[in-house]
């Protein structure tokens, strides 16, 4: 294979390690390909992961830019250190530039014309902020098709104090308007979006979905899991992520659970925030896992699982459910969002309309009854992780682009005269 | 009965070198026989020669704390300590500014008069090294005075982080910022640390650049149970409750779980035994709680040791994250010796927590919910594997690590390291 060197770029490396790059840059690296990771907060040890900038000076200009983001209503556009990014030895040393989550405030938007002149540049879009005036998700909300403005929801994440949407918008298509970078998404769903949206008409665009470690994620012993998770004997139970963002949610599995007309003996196991479910106390067991730090954490939960529930109302890809999937477990989902089409419903996911958290109960309690549908689902499950969301194919179709993407900006060049990348 | 491992074999310790040599305590409190903190250094002061050592305590006056009769006849001297809670008479900052005021007056007045009591001391005594409690502004200030103006060596022995200390007893923030800079010079300057916990052992050698070593409270090998293999017979859950009640939030909330639960666990009663002085008693009656009072430690060993479950809790609180980090709860040493499976209930990043965890020693609860508690005591009902396993585990980690004779190999260890520094130094 030919040899080239990429820098991922992220926010930070350990929080999100699937989304900043820190993942991918390992694998990479256990490949033969140099990588390294550039990261705004370090927080693991990783030798070959980097901080942008540091020091105090750093933290200051940090601060301010982000105080006066906030009080002006703007985004990721007044840190001047994203401009600093282009000196930093990893980027120089780079062939290519792979940005990944780059709008959680440390990054400026105009400095992707300039980074992405000056180095070859692959972008991850893991959620549509990139497209919108100012939200994460704009669930039924069509204006970003039209340029934003007279935002009827300023106070989605991340919120803005006054209606600065449309401008936020025409900045973000200058922006790419100037830079050149290639797009990758995750899901149909994703890329849908994309065509969709004026501000990346120019975007090439390439849709790959995330892969999970199947050797890791894979069905396991489920009763010795409970067992060590600490799960009353003869209990089901029904594993969730526990958090109050507004994406994932979290009224609409409590809604659900309050509907839920079962005798079967339940747990409710969660991961994420603690003490979401403790109003269920007393008529559950209800296990809050907290923030797990480690991926064997992560499995034993979804192995001791019986049942995923998902409801998110906003979702761009669904790692968690591939993960359940990968494990064989049957996820409950809704609709509207990239979950039907991750989890091939209604082949393996069970997907309900969106917001109808009856229909959500109704299909909890359907598969808490049916032991042979939750196994045969869950078997389905495994066999399309299998079949699709390989990490060994993952990495193989980001590591083509890559090429491509070289071999492309290679050429150009060449001819523009200019030294060639490695692979020209 | 659960199989053990044979105990370390710690002999001679009084014929090492070390222990031959002059020391002078500088402490809070003398070895006693009464509070933790006497317990542990009479504990420590077994593997000394009495006849080398000295005392000058700086007590709390509202102390009774006596000469343990074991070192009766030793050079002691004891003076009263300054005030160091702050009660403040005045609002806000003008609050913060009296306490400034008395905390500087003290600091420049008060201590340089006991560091001359304690220079007259020593110059009566002529120790070859002096070992020094670090318990709150008084002790760390003096020991900075004496570090300074005394050419001896100073091992020093730290209980609790003084975060703590300092914000329990309110002192302002200008204060607080000062002593803590002296704190990391008077660790920095001392000839070796005993720290209270290996995790802070590791944290103030890596903050302070301190040479420090883990001596974790300690109890004779001979008073711990073996471990129970079960739950008590009958229709009760007795969970017992030892010591000091400083985790109060914790506390709370496990009463409120058994409120919720209607005080029954698995179809258990459930009743609750506290052995220790000064609880609030305020709402006891109207549950089922036994107060028997202070106990001396093998009498709580014997006591906790017909419980069926230990409770142990430890402060979730963020403002007290430096003590959950550092600091080792002396009830747990006890508990481990009663042989019952210790109920944590603290956070994952407290050192009692990860003590456990490693040892897989006691039965962990990091969620301050109900739900959490619940489970937690459910499973040391039904799950009777665990139940066995915990407690065999928690006794083997009391012989392993918390012995009063691997305490005093600790204390010896900290002391050799000091005479090393002599050493190395010249």
């Amino acid at each position: 294979m030919s040899q080239f060197r990429i820098v991922q770029v992220g926010a930070t490396d350990v929080e999100g390690a699937r989304f900043n790059g820190q993942e991918l840059h390992q694998k990479l690296i256990q490949r033969g390909i140099e990588s390294s990771q550039v990261v705004w907060r370090k927080r693991g040890t990783d030798d070959t992961t980097y901080e942008m900038f540091s020091g105090a000076l750093r933290s200051k200009i940090d601060q301010t830019a982000a105080k006066l983001e906030r009080d002006l209503s703007l985004q990721s556009l007044l840190s001047p250190l994203a401009f600093e990014f282009a000196k930093h030895p990893q980027f120089k040393a780079a062939d290519l530039a792979h940005y990944h989550l780059i709008h959680t405030g440390f990054f400026n938007l105009m400095a992707l014309p300039g980074l992405t002149q000056l180095k070859p540049s692959v972008w991850t879009l893991h959620d549509p902020w990139a497209m919108t005036g100012h939200c994460v998700h704009p669930f039924d909300c069509t204006r970003w098709k039209e340029g934003c403005g007279s935002c009827p929801s300023l106070d989605n994440e991340f919120s803005m104090k006054r209606d600065n949407t449309r401008l936020m918008w025409r900045i973000k298509q200058l922006a790419y308007c100037m830079s050149d970078f290639d797009l990758i998404v995750c899901s149909k769903w994703m890329e849908g979006m994309v065509k969709a949206s004026p501000l990346m008409k120019k975007a090439r665009l390439h849709r790959i979905p995330l892969g999970v470690d199947l050797n890791a994620f894979q069905p396991g012993d489920s009763q010795a899991k409970k067992q060590k998770l600490g799960v009353y004997p003869g209990n089901l139970v029904v594993a969730l992520r526990a958090t109050t963002s507004i994406y994932k949610g979290l009224p609409h599995a409590i809604e659900c659970l309050r509907k839920l007309d079962t005798k079967q003996p339940l747990t409710i196991l969660t991961f994420n925030q603690k003490g979401l479910f403790e109003e269920f106390f007393g008529k559950y067991q209800i296990i809050d896992l907290g923030w797990l730090e480690s991926t064997e954490e992560m499995i034993d939960a979804y192995q001791s699982a019986d049942i995923f529930l998902m409801p998110s109302e906003g979702e761009s890809f669904g790692m968690m459910a591939v993960e359940a999937m990968a494990c064989g477990k049957p996820s409950i989902i809704f609709d509207g969002t990239a979950l039907p089409e991750t989890t091939f419903a209604p082949e393996y996911g069970v997907s309900v309309r969106k917001g109808d958290s009856d229909a959500l109960a109704h299909a909890l309690k359907g598969l808490l009854e049916n032991e042979s549908k939750r196994l045969s689902l869950g078997e389905k499950g495994r066999k399309l992780a299998v079949q699709h969301y390989g990490e060994k194919e993952y990495v193989d179709r980001v590591i083509a682009l890559y090429t491509d993407v070289l071999a492309r900006r290679g050429s150009k060049a060449s001819a523009g005269g200019k030294s060639a990348s490695p692979l020209a | 009965m659960m199989e053990v491992c044979p105990p370390p074999i710690i002999a001679g310790q009084r014929e090492n070198p070390v222990a031959q040599k002059r020391i002078l305590l500088l402490s809070v409190v003398p070895p006693n026989s009464r509070y933790t903190g006497g317990i542990m250094l009479h504990s420590m002061c077994q593997s000394l020669n009495a006849d080398n050592l000295s005392c000058f305590s700086v007590l709390n006056p509202r102390m009774k704390a006596e000469m343990h009769p074991d070192f009766e006849g030793i050079a002691y001297k004891a003076v009263r300590r300054p005030r160091e809670a702050n009660v403040r008479h005045l609002p806000g900052r003008l609050g913060s500014l009296e306490c400034f005021f008395k905390e500087t007056y003290i600091a420049n007045v008060t201590i340089p008069k006991l560091a001359q009591q304690v220079r007259e001391f020593a110059g009566q005594t002529k120790p070859d090294l002096i070992f020094c409690t670090l318990e709150g502004q008084t002790m760390i200030r003096l020991a900075d005075q004496i570090q300074k103006t005394l050419p001896l060596l100073m091992v020093t022995q730290v209980w609790d982080p003084p975060e703590w200390w300092l914000r329990s007893n309110s002192v302002d923030g200008w204060s607080r910022s000062s002593i803590l800079k002296t704190f990391s010079s008077v660790l920095k300057n001392s000839a070796a640390v005993a720290a209270a916990s290996p995790a802070m052992a590791e944290a103030y050698s890596r903050e302070h650049g301190a040479r420090a070593i883990a001596v974790v409270p300690g109890l004779p090998r001979s008073w711990a149970k073996q471990s129970a293999t079960r739950l008590n017979d009958g229709n009760n859950l007795v969970i017992g409750f030892g010591g000091q009640m400083y985790s109060k939030d914790e506390w709370d909330q496990l009463l409120a779980t058994l409120d919720a639960l209607d005080w029954k666990v698995e179809g258990r009663d459930v009743e609750i035994i506290m052995l220790g002085r000064e609880f609030e008693l305020e709402g006891f009656n109207k549950r089922n709680i036994r107060y028997l009072g202070w106990r001396d430690q093998i009498e709580s060993i014997e006591i906790l040791s017909q419980c069926d479950i230990l409770y142990c809790p430890y402060f979730f609180d963020r403002e007290l994250e430096s003590t959950a980090r550092l600091s080792f709860p002396s009830k747990l040493t006890t508990y481990l010796a009663a042989g019952r499976p210790v109920l944590l209930h603290g956070p994952e990043y407290s050192s009692p927590y990860r003590f456990l965890k490693e040892n897989d020693a006691g039965m962990l609860c990091h969620g301050l919910s109900k739900s959490a508690i619940a489970n937690a005591l459910s499973r040391l009902v039904y799950d009777t594997d665990s139940y066995a396993r915990l407690a065999g585990n928690g006794y083997r980690a009391f012989v392993e690590n918390l012995t009063d004779e691997y305490m005093r190999l600790q204390f010896l260890k900290t002391l050799s390291m000091a005479s090393d520094s002599r050493g190395s130094s010249k």
